[in-house]
């Protein structure tokens, strides 16, 4: 009997915006990430990643994938901001590869969905968005990263949105430790706490450099 | 590295690292600059300020088994007990308070660092604390380098401390209410445990803490909400930890579904709808394939409390098996523990099982001796304690065996007797210092002396009140 995994999806703004300092602390904030859940025998245990990266187009550049298997990826920054694409791609992914519950075997626990974005999105978004928040594909967090992100928009997608003003590698490295907590304690706390299934997850405060979007 | 300083409310100065060690649900916790301690400041707005001060001070005092009475040296290796605490700290810097969202007044508890052999290197050479999941997990024992893996004796080892430190928690009112794998760091390298965590303990008299324990540990009863965590739903995890320990399976978590949300599902599978995956009866959450090592292989002792917890007992509390209870029936596990053919892993073997090593699938190849143990009933009278020891070659026996009122608690680890295979005999050796009696030939087995042993044989292992009587066969 295996046990049930927890789907976690990271959706990366690649755009050209993402030049230089910003991309390079991606990178180094996913491989931190990695590294941290390595080191949490319930994250090993259940946590399942995947990396979708968009800018002119949107495309899966890790599939998903337990952690002790996971390769951080190689990530480049050009191009403009396919966001509808990123979203459409993110629900088609979910779709294929989160086990739901049949008749005879358990489903894949609701995943969770970290997207971060720097710019304002160069595609058509809107439907997707609302697809979004209709199919609910699992608890979603939206971060809007710098002055040039409208928080607005990702409220289209998710009622959970964050703003981190400042784009600095301090900051990155702040927001990646935060996944993995919220990663670590979704991964212990999922299940059966004695709290109502539909309030969602729990996620630990946020740190400084990231405030909560009203 | 940058250091801070506090004083506990003993007054003693505390100098800790500025970057904390770990973070968890309620603390973020830091090294003092010796690494000798931990301190760790709740963080957060605290529901119970009040309570939960007196619940922290009462802890580091007044139940405090580390410190004063019977076995406080053995206490002090299987509980990370909290030995000071911080009660307000103004002159932290405001930064640091803020950064880590530090509860105010400032609340901290003192605890010692854990012993070194509870860290271990994983196999990216970085240092991990030894919680329990990395050895019941599989893709988490994956990451274990091999030798820190250790053999099946030692995991009945870390139980039976595990058992023996909840029922020390017990026997003083005390319940953990938040025992998980997280919360029990085990050493399967040694045989060695210890209970973390301590600071959120159920006190006698005060409100149980807000914390509801961690998923699959948290009773039935209390999933559902009908009740807070206490002795009872202690139980419940401690059966649940020795079973993972043991059987590296969750006992509740089959293939029964009860909703079509995962999350209902697991609410239902924990909660009201619970059903042991090894129920005898109803096999409706029994998995698929039946399990290479099922609950019967660790003998009658262990499988009968599981089913007194899990099967009697899950939804009715007051049927769970005691800590003391299993303590016992550790003690008693222990004794029936044999090499498995290789060499190299045990497995419990006695009347009525299996002669084949689940563990390596390999029979052992000769007949085992096995001993009956009785006590005087008074009279010339002998009971059968249902306590039997598979015997070996080059096994000893403690006093904890040859007498029925001394446990291995208070006992000394001075071998009083030893079997051995010589000659293509088997043989009982004495060495207590005393004679024993060789009971159908009125004989004395001297000490230092051999008898052969036979079916049939009786030897009494010490003519005071309360030496047992041994008595042997083959398996």
């Amino acid at each position: 009997m295996s046990i049930r995994r927890l789907p976690v999806y990271i959706l990366a703004d690649c755009s050209g915006s993402m030049n230089g300092a910003p991309i390079e602390s991606v990178k180094s904030g996913i491989r931190a990430l990695h590294s941290e859940l390595m080191g949490d025998p319930s994250a090993v245990e259940s946590a399942y990643l995947s990396v979708i990266t968009f800018d002119s187009n949107a495309q899966q550049v890790v599939p998903l994938t337990e952690i002790t298997q996971f390769n951080p990826p190689d990530i480049t920054a050009g191009g403009t901001t396919a966001f509808g694409a990123a979203l459409k791609l993110l629900m088609e992914c979910v779709d294929r590869e989160v086990r739901k519950t049949s008749e005879e075997e358990k489903g894949d626990w609701k995943p969770l969905i970290f997207i971060f974005t720097d710019g304002a999105p160069t595609d058509r978004w809107d439907e997707n968005a609302a697809a979004m928040k209709t199919n609910r594909p699992g608890n979603v967090i939206a971060v809007a990263c710098g002055d040039a992100a409208d928080p607005e928009i990702l409220k289209q997608v998710t009622e959970t949105v964050l703003v981190m003003k400042e784009m600095s590698p301090e900051a990155f490295k702040q927001f990646f430790k935060w996944v993995s907590a919220s990663i670590k304690q979704t991964s212990q706390k999922i299940g059966a706490s004695p709290v109502s299934p539909d309030e969602g997850v729990a996620l630990p405060p946020p740190p400084p450099e990231i405030i909560i979007h009203p | 590295m940058e250091y801070l300083k506090v004083r506990t409310t003993e007054g003693e100065e505390i100098v800790f690292e500025r970057e904390p060690v770990a973070s968890g649900g309620e603390k973020v916790v830091f090294f003092s600059k010796d690494h000798k301690h931990v301190v760790g400041f709740f963080f957060g707005k605290l529901d119970d300020p009040h309570e939960r001060r007196t619940r922290v001070r009462k802890i580091v005092g007044d139940y405090n088994p580390t410190t004063s009475g019977a076995q406080a040296d053995y206490w002090v290796k299987h509980f990370c007990w909290p030995t000071a605490i911080v009660d307000g700290a103004k002159h932290l810097p405001a930064e640091f308070v803020r950064r880590h969202n530090l509860c105010n007044p400032i609340l901290g508890v003192v605890c010692p660092a854990y012993r070194s052999n509870f860290f271990f290197r994983d196999r990216t050479n970085n240092v991990r604390e030894k919680k329990g999941r990395w050895f019941t997990g599989l893709k988490a024992r994956k990451l274990l380098p091999d030798d820190e893996k250790g053999d099946f004796l030692r995991y009945v080892q870390c139980c039976s401390i595990m058992a023996t430190a909840v029922r020390r928690l017990h026997f003083a009112g005390l319940a953990h209410s938040d025992l998980s794998h997280n919360n029990v760091l085990i050493d399967p390298k040694h045989g060695d445990a210890c209970v973390i965590d301590i600071d959120s303990l159920v006190v006698p008299g005060l409100a149980p803490p807000s914390v509801l324990g961690t998923p699959g540990y948290i009773a039935p009863e209390v999933v559902t909400g009908k009740a807070l965590p206490s002795i009872e739903t202690d139980l419940h995890a401690l059966a649940v930890l020795i079973y993972e320990t043991l059987l590296l399976r969750h006992p509740l978590q089959g293939p029964k579904i009860h909703s079509k949300s995962p999350e209902e599902d697991e609410l239902l599978a924990m909660g009201q709808n619970a059903l042991y995956i090894e129920h005898p009866t109803d096999k409706s959450n029994h998995p698929k394939e039946a399990p290479e090592i099922p609950v019967a292989r660790l003998g009658s002792h262990l499988e009968g409390l599981f089913q007194k917890t899990f099967v009697d007992g899950l939804h009715n509390p007051r049927m769970r098996a005691t800590a003391s209870e299993w303590e016992k029936a550790l003690t008693k596990t222990l004794d029936l523990i044999h090499p498995s053919p290789d060499g190299k892993q045990w497995f419990i073997v006695t009347r009525g099982m299996s002669k084949q090593c689940p563990h390596t699938s390999r029979p052992w190849p000769a007949a085992i001796p096995i001993v009956d143990l009785f006590r005087e009933k008074g009279g010339g009278a002998y009971s059968d304690e249902q306590h039997s020891i598979t015997v070996w070659n080059n096994r000893y026996l403690y006093k904890w065996h040859m007498f029925s009122n001394v446990s291995p608690q208070q006992s000394d680890r001075e071998p009083q007797a030893y079997f051995s295979y010589y000659q293509d005999k088997w043989w009982m050796v004495n060495q207590s210092g005393h004679d024993m009696i060789i009971v159908d030939e009125q004989e004395y087995l001297r000490d230092g002396h051999a008898v052969e042993i036979n079916e049939g044989l009786k030897v009494l292992m010490s003519p005071e009140d309360s030496g047992r009587l041994a008595i042997f066969d083959f398996l």
